[in-house]
């Protein structure tokens, strides 16, 4: 009899759950957009640039750097960043945040979009004690970490321990 | 006669009271004076120091201006850099004898670096001693001087210590000054009667007897008349002086203040200032015979000034060359050699005048010091002014404004992207005069710089907004301060429904305003105070179009929190104030505060750069290429006064102005105006392409842009569309999935409805149940 009772709720749920609105999802959608289709504000054919213009950048190039940079790739990072990097890694432990700020500040200039630089940072100004700027830089540091999942965890890290949890 | 006698006892002891009370006096004075600050040294500016790094954008131009900003000499071979500040050059291969420099936190010393720069960027960097260098990640040059804060008298000058001053200086200044200078106590009798012999017999003033004290005492006490009152209190001061101090330090105080020459209307003191004044090098590295110029130049600087007199300067050198041979302080070989010899003066360095970023500095400055400190101190300030970028902005300027009408005016600001430092500021077409400073004080009408806001404040509701929501870009009439306002878009035309993206793509005014009185005032404003600017109320709906004003520094502000990402920064034109001692007086740490959700910020940022792709920022393509995906807004404000731009690239933002001081009609819109601007500046300077990092909220849905609903990859114009997390629309095109008509199917308003192909049980379940 049990049987009977359970094979009886099961069509009960299958058929009440017709009565849900329509399932929206028919079509692929994600985090990162979909590599064949233009972006909003993404690139138009057919526009010249001038000539012997020293500012543009990677013009010529097959790889469009709109496209590419807003999937999840990690950016090339130069030696002087690593070395200002390292510098800075190395002030903190050895209980120089303010100058370690003073280096990441300089660290920006090479690559402001660097969400390891945020998040040093970020560790610079908790170690000085100023929680709300160390939780505003981790979360900066944050928007840009979308292809740095170890730094998105040091980020949640620190604001958890900012914020006292 | 005792009566006599008494009287004469009397006047002897009133005399000598009056000596003695009068060397008291003195005494006090001179110990008052040398307790206080002895000179008052101008506060100097410097730029950012330019760091070079394998990989560095940078074109050998660029190098070859920075290092002329810096006033670093090209010599021919590499044998001819012994001095510091010189370079060689050829083609892209640069060798640097940089100059030492005290950055305060560390301080750089003299080395040699090597570099090479190919396709615009240096791929390779050594330095090191002069004898051996080696490969390094990275290398910093000393800081462009960019202007001084001077003291009333407009004195210039370098402090120098005890152990800055070479021996051979002070024994060179106290053979031709004052030979008995270690031996008298301020005044040398000796001197004074073999002077009055001399002057007697030859029946004029040619020779004096000033020792270095008196000099001294002169300078630091005295007018320069010459009184016999007046002679008498210096001699009382040298005396004093002597009393009080050392010979070292009568010497190094006389060193540091002797007045040397003049540039315009600044007065070089002191050898440290003399020696980079004449020679271009500190004070340390000169050659006895530039020592023997400088001090011949005391005699008489503008007789003797090198410059102007070589001849004269180089007799009184060698005579004074000879006078050090005279006294074994330099060979005979070395007399030999050096007369020789040319001056080796080297041209009156250049002074850079930033006057309208200078503005900026002292009116920050003087919110926390006061103006006589300021240029009395000595302290060193350390700005972000990239010399290149405002030298940039500052030809963009120009170019844009020749052949145009005279009275055109412009303000820039250009900020950097990660930090919001301003880098440069134009505030009037004129940059080399101080005068009305565009940048900081035009407070203009913002025109369609505000729409952002407006937008952003739409996409900050997400259940109610996305960027592919229909919007009504209809007639609007508002009752507004008991008027009627009907606001036209700028090609007078309508444009119905259209994608939210579109009207601010294409700045379309009745959709905005639409949108902006749905959303209302207040909120609109809010989200403009979170950008970082406040209008001041009443609130009206005309302010949607930007009819309130702002100034470009403003501007630049609101624009950057877009640029960050919705992180507010506020501006910086200092980073670090140093006292002359190298103690860190203030610092200016980057500050940043989260004011708007990031997800909103990237889809109005992403509307941004489809502006300059495809919208009314199209033509900036004539300058940069939309590879660089640059972000940016016009505006333009009625009967063309105002003509705006606001963008950013990855690493830079800049905000131009160009109308007039009249307010008269420029003719010009923000495309044909301040964008031209723009364009010209940022073709000049480095940029890296804005690339916008999605952040955790956002997701992707191809839409089909006419219907604003979903559809698959395939279909005809699909857009890939972003949308704060759970906002895409949920309903599928319908048109998307159906089948494409067969060349025998009738017309489409004929055509069957196709039954879909149920895909999951569910959806079978639902038909049946439908």
């Amino acid at each position: 009899m049990k049987k009977y009772y359970f094979y009886l709720i099961a069509l009960a749920l299958i058929v009440l759950s017709a009565c849900a609105q329509k399932r929206p999802v028919s079509m692929p959608q994600s985090h990162w957009p979909p590599e064949s289709v233009p972006e909003i504000g993404g690139p138009v054919t057919g526009q010249s640039t001038m000539p012997g213009d020293s500012a543009v950048a990677g013009r010529g190039e097959a790889q469009n750097p709109l496209l590419s940079a807003v999937r999840p790739v990690q950016r090339p990072r130069p030696k002087a960043l690593t070395r200002m990097i390292e510098n800075a890694e190395n002030q903190l432990k050895n209980r120089q945040p303010q100058l370690a700020f003073s280096t990441l500040e300089q660290a920006l200039y090479i690559d402001g979009q660097d969400p390891l630089v945020w998040h040093l940072m970020a560790r610079a100004q908790l170690d000085q004690g100023n929680v709300v700027q160390a939780v505003s830089l981790a979360k900066k540091s944050d928007s840009l970490a979308a292809a740095y999942p170890e730094v998105k965890k040091k980020n949640a890290a620190l604001i958890r321990k900012a914020q006292g949890g | 006669m005792k009566l006599l006698i008494r009287l004469v006892i009397f006047l002897l002891v009133c005399a000598c009271l009056a000596f003695f009370g009068y060397a008291y006096l003195i005494n006090h004075q001179v110990a008052e004076r040398f307790k206080e600050r002895l000179w008052d040294v101008p506060a100097k500016v410097y730029a950012r120091p330019m760091t070079l790094y394998p990989g560095l954008q940078l074109s050998a131009k660029s190098l070859g201006q920075e290092l002329d900003l810096l006033g670093y000499r090209r010599v021919e071979t590499q044998e001819q850099l012994s001095v510091p500040g010189t370079y060689t050059r050829y083609h892209g291969r640069f060798v640097l004898n940089c100059r030492p420099f005290d950055f305060g936190a560390q301080r750089r010393p003299l080395r040699r670096t090597e570099l090479t720069i190919s396709g615009s960027r240096i791929t390779r960097l050594k330095t090191g001693l002069k004898t051996g260098q080696r490969n390094a990640d990275m290398e910093q040059l000393d800081p462009v001087l960019i202007g001084q804060f001077y003291p009333s008298s407009m004195e210039d000058r370098i402090l120098l210590d005890t152990e800055d001053i070479p021996a051979l200086l002070k024994k060179t200044i106290v053979t031709v000054e004052d030979k008995n200078f270690y031996s008298h106590y301020g005044i040398d009798f000796k001197s004074i009667f073999r002077a009055i012999v001399v002057n007697i017999r030859q029946g004029r003033f040619t020779q004096g007897a000033s020792t270095l004290t008196q000099q001294l005492a002169k300078n630091f006490f005295l007018s320069p008349e010459k009184t016999l009152k007046r002679k008498l209190s210096e001699a009382f001061v040298a005396a004093a002086i002597e009393r009080q101090f050392t010979k070292e330090e009568i010497l190094e105080a006389y060193i540091n203040e002797v007045y040397l020459g003049q540039d315009g209307a600044r007065a070089i003191h002191g050898f440290g200032l003399g020696a980079q004044f004449y020679f271009g090098k500190s004070l340390g590295l000169l050659s006895p015979r530039e020592t023997a110029l400088l001090v011949g130049i005391l005699k008489g600087p503008s007789v003797y000034n090198p410059r102007v007199h070589p001849d004269r300067a180089m007799a009184r050198r060698n005579t004074v060359l000879g006078l050090m041979a005279d006294q074994g302080l330099i060979s005979s070989t070395q007399l030999t050699k050096s007369l020789g010899r040319p001056l080796g003066v080297i041209p009156v360095p250049r002074q850079w005048r930033f006057p309208f970023y200078l503005d900026l500095v002292k009116r920050r400055l003087l919110k926390e010091y006061r103006e006589k400190d300021l240029k009395t101190m000595g302290l060193r300030i350390f700005t972000p002014l990239d010399p290149l970028v405002q030298l940039a902005a500052e030809k963009g300027v120009a170019d844009f404004m020749a052949g145009k009408n005279s009275k055109l005016q412009a303000g820039v600001v250009v900020a950097a992207g990660a930090t919001n430092e301003i880098q440069a500021m134009v505030g009037g077409k004129q940059p080399k005069y101080k005068g009305f400073n565009r940048a900081l004080d035009a407070k203009r009408p913002i025109g369609s710089l505000v729409k952002p806001a407006v937008y952003l404040s739409a996409l900050e509701r997400p259940e109610n907004y996305t960027l592919v929501t229909r919007i009504n870009d209809g007639p609007v009439s508002l009752k507004s301060g008991g008027r009627l306002w009907k606001p036209m878009n700028f090609d007078k035309k309508f444009h119905g429904e259209l994608p939210l993206y579109q009207a601010l793509v294409h700045s379309y005014n009745t959709s905005t305003v639409r949108l902006g009185m749905d959303l209302g005032l207040d909120t609109v404003f809010a989200t403009m105070a979170q950008l970082g600017f406040k209008p001041a109320a009443p609130l009206v709906p005309a302010m949607l179009l930007g009819s309130f004003e702002m100034t470009p520094v403003q501007v630049a502000q609101v624009y950057h929190t877009l640029a960050s990402g919705g992180f507010y920064t506020p501006s910086r034109v200092i980073n670090v104030v140093y006292t002359p001692d190298g103690e860190t007086l203030q610092r200016y740490p980057l500050r940043i505060e989260q004011h708007l959700d990031p997800g909103a910020v990237f889809l109005v940022n992403k509307t941004l750069q489809a502006v300059v792709r495809q919208g009314t920022g199209k033509s900036l393509s004539r300058w940069l290429s939309p590879d660089l995906g640059i972000a940016g807004k016009t505006g333009t404000t009625n009967d063309l006064r105002d003509t705006w731009f606001a963008g950013f690239s990855g690493n830079r933002l800049a905000v131009v102005w160009v109308g007039r001081d009249d307010n008269k009609s420029t003719g010009l819109t923000g495309a044909s105006g301040a964008m031209q601007v723009f364009g010209r500046i940022m073709a000049q300077i480095p940029n890296t392409p804005l690339v916008l990092t999605p952040p955790e909220n956002i997701e992707w849905a191809v839409i089909n842009p006419e219907t604003g609903l979903r559809t698959n990859n395939n279909a005809p114009g699909a857009l890939a569309v972003p949308f704060i997390r759970g906002s895409a629309p949920g309903v599928p095109d319908p048109a998307a999935e159906v089948e494409p008509p067969t060349p025998a199917a009738p017309g489409p308003d004929k055509q069957p409805v196709q039954k879909k192909k149920p895909r999951y049980l569910i959806d079978w379940l639902k038909d049946v149940f439908k």
